[in-house]
């Protein structure tokens, strides 16, 4: 199966989310290396779901471009938004000593990082990893 | 009415394929030499095949897939590139000859048939050149991949002791490819202590010594320390110039430097010993003895 | 609606507490591992504590910053936090994720852990000796 959508509301789909990840970077053809950043930046997509709107999805699949493919991941949520994005990807505003946004994270793990929201309308995250 | 080509080709198959044959035999190079009769023939069947195909159905494709798949079998043969073009060659000068015959005394109908044997066998001719261009990329990429694997080894010099001698410019995927190189060694040789020589590295800028850094901390997580020899005075400069902190990284001058603390931090130390003849050698002792 | 969660069984070895992360830990379950460990160390007063991960594939912020917070509470009641095992892949993206785990001393193995406890701990009984 080369697309899949699951719906992210605790910490139980946090974990199934990057299993699933991982599974799905490993069928395509990613190292173990490549595996965990990915699993690892589901993680940290999809946690930031449950905290920050209580609920939405992720979108796992499989994509190409010209002769290259890869793995895109989507997580979307009709959460509060973000009102300064740039400042949230900012390093250094993630690591205060509470739960920080794990953005800026994800990001350097993943090749193509972009994110869209809207303050009252939601959050919607695409990362792309591509094989080597 | 004269027949078509595809239906000239048919009618004669065999007496062409035999000539091909024959042509082959004594001009190609050495693998076509080297083959029995019962070899030979099938592989002209097989090329005259994917013209008669190719004419019948009106498809060059048919023929330039016959060469693309013939060619990247025998790309490991030297001369793969020379003896298509001398089938192909061939090929066209006996079924040319074939169409004059034929059509000899049909001006149009020869013109016709001469023109889409010219079109496919050239079509096919530039079919060969292109697999050969991409098979031969295919090797140097190869080669180039293989070569930066093999440029980052990973060295047990003792017990517990790694080196990474690092050689050339560090570009971000070679900067990975190392990582993932050291960790993979630490964990196979069980090593607790790495040095890190970049003394074959030129140029040491911000993105190479934060690739260096992340390699460091990467390690530790595995129990490894670090230690970075080979530092130059310019590298020095450059270093403390873009302000890299390199605190708790321990660094010494050179290899020979290193591995003595390294074997330091194990309780071990390199003292001189005498042979028989007097000649002094060193060994590895333990220290304080 | 009730979660299941998972216990992870905390050993004692000489003067140390081992514990052996074998399953995929959901949050929840991660900070019953904190506070379980917290009131081991309260209760042994323990030299020391390895957390071994061996078995971890995935190893995100949350548990990264969770095990640093470990370190940090178990060194203010004196024991000292080894984490064994680390994967490679682990390690490449806690140090990619900008995670350090300063203050944890970390070892290749179980094995290679204890003995560093071991070693510490006689080091210290020497001095204090």
């Amino acid at each position: 199966m080369s697309e899949r959508t699951l719906l992210i509301r605790s910490d139980l789909d946090i974990v199934s989310a990057r299993v699933e990840g991982r599974d799905l970077a490993k069928a395509l053809g990613f190292g173990t290396i490549d595996q965990a950043r990915i699993a690892t930046a589901i993680s940290e997509l999809t946690r930031n779901i449950v905290l920050y709107a209580g609920e939405g999805t992720v979108t796992l699949r499989a994509i190409e471009r010209g002769n290259k493919r890869g793995i895109e991941v989507v997580c979307e949520d009709h959460g509060p938004g973000i009102e300064d994005v740039d400042l949230v990807m900012r390093d250094g505003y993630s690591t205060s000593r509470g739960l920080g946004m794990g953005l800026p994270g994800a990001k350097r793990l993943m090749d193509e990082f972009e994110i869209q929201s809207q303050v009252g309308k939601g959050t919607r995250v695409t990362a792309r990893k591509w094989l080597r | 009415m004269k027949p078509t080509l595809a239906a000239l080709l048919a009618e004669n198959r065999p007496r062409v394929v035999q000539e091909l044959a024959k042509k082959m035999g004594e001009r190609a190079g050495p693998t076509y030499a080297a083959l029995s009769p019962e070899e030979l023939l099938p592989r002209m069947e097989a090329a005259f095949e994917a013209m008669y195909q190719a004419v019948d159905q009106g498809k060059p494709e048919v023929l330039n897939d016959f060469v693309s798949a013939s060619m990247r079998q025998r790309m490991a043969e030297r001369y793969a590139l020379e003896e298509m073009q001398t089938l192909l060659s061939l090929l066209r000068q006996v079924v040319l000859g074939l169409v004059d015959s034929a059509y000899g005394d049909v001006p149009e109908q020869r013109l016709a048939a001469s023109r889409t044997v010219e079109e496919l066998s050239h079509g096919a001719l530039q079919q060969a050149f292109q697999v050969y261009l991409e098979a031969y990329e295919e090797q140097v990429e190869l080669q180039r991949r293989t070569l930066s694997e093999l440029s980052t080894p990973v060295i047990k010099v003792y017990e517990n002791v790694l080196v990474l001698p690092l050689v050339g410019a560090i570009d971000t995927e070679r900067a990975r490819r190392i990582m993932e190189e050291l960790l993979t060694g630490i964990t196979r040789h069980q090593a607790e202590l790495v040095i890190i020589d970049i003394t074959g590295v030129p140029v040491v800028d911000t993105a190479v010594a934060n690739h260096l850094i992340q390699t460091i901390k990467a390690a530790r997580l595995l129990g490894a320390r670090s230690i970075l020899v080979g530092i130059s005075g310019e590298v020095a400069q450059a270093l403390v110039h873009l302000q890299i902190d390199l605190s708790g990284v321990v660094t010494r001058s050179n290899l020979q430097a290193g591995i003595e603390y390294a074997l330091e931090q194990m309780g071990l130390e390199i003292v001189p010993r005498s042979l028989p003849t007097g000649v002094p050698e060193e060994a590895v002792e333990e220290a304080g003895r | 609606m009730a979660t299941p969660l998972i216990r992870i069984p905390i050993l004692q070895i000489e003067d140390f507490l081992v514990a052996s992360i074998q399953v995929a830990l959901h949050d929840r379950s991660a900070v019953q591992f904190r506070d379980d460990l917290l009131q081991r160390i309260h209760e042994t007063k323990a030299k020391g504590l390895i957390i071994d991960l061996t078995a971890v594939d995935i190893v995100d912020s949350f548990i990264g910053r969770l095990i640093g917070d470990v370190a940090e509470m178990a060194a203010l009641m004196g024991t000292r936090v080894v984490v064994s095992g680390l994967q490679p892949a682990v390690a490449i993206t806690l140090t990619e994720l900008g995670l350090e785990l300063p203050g944890i001393i970390t070892a290749l193995n179980l094995e290679k852990g204890i003995s560093i406890l071991r070693r510490l701990t006689r080091q210290e009984e020497e001095d204090q000796g």
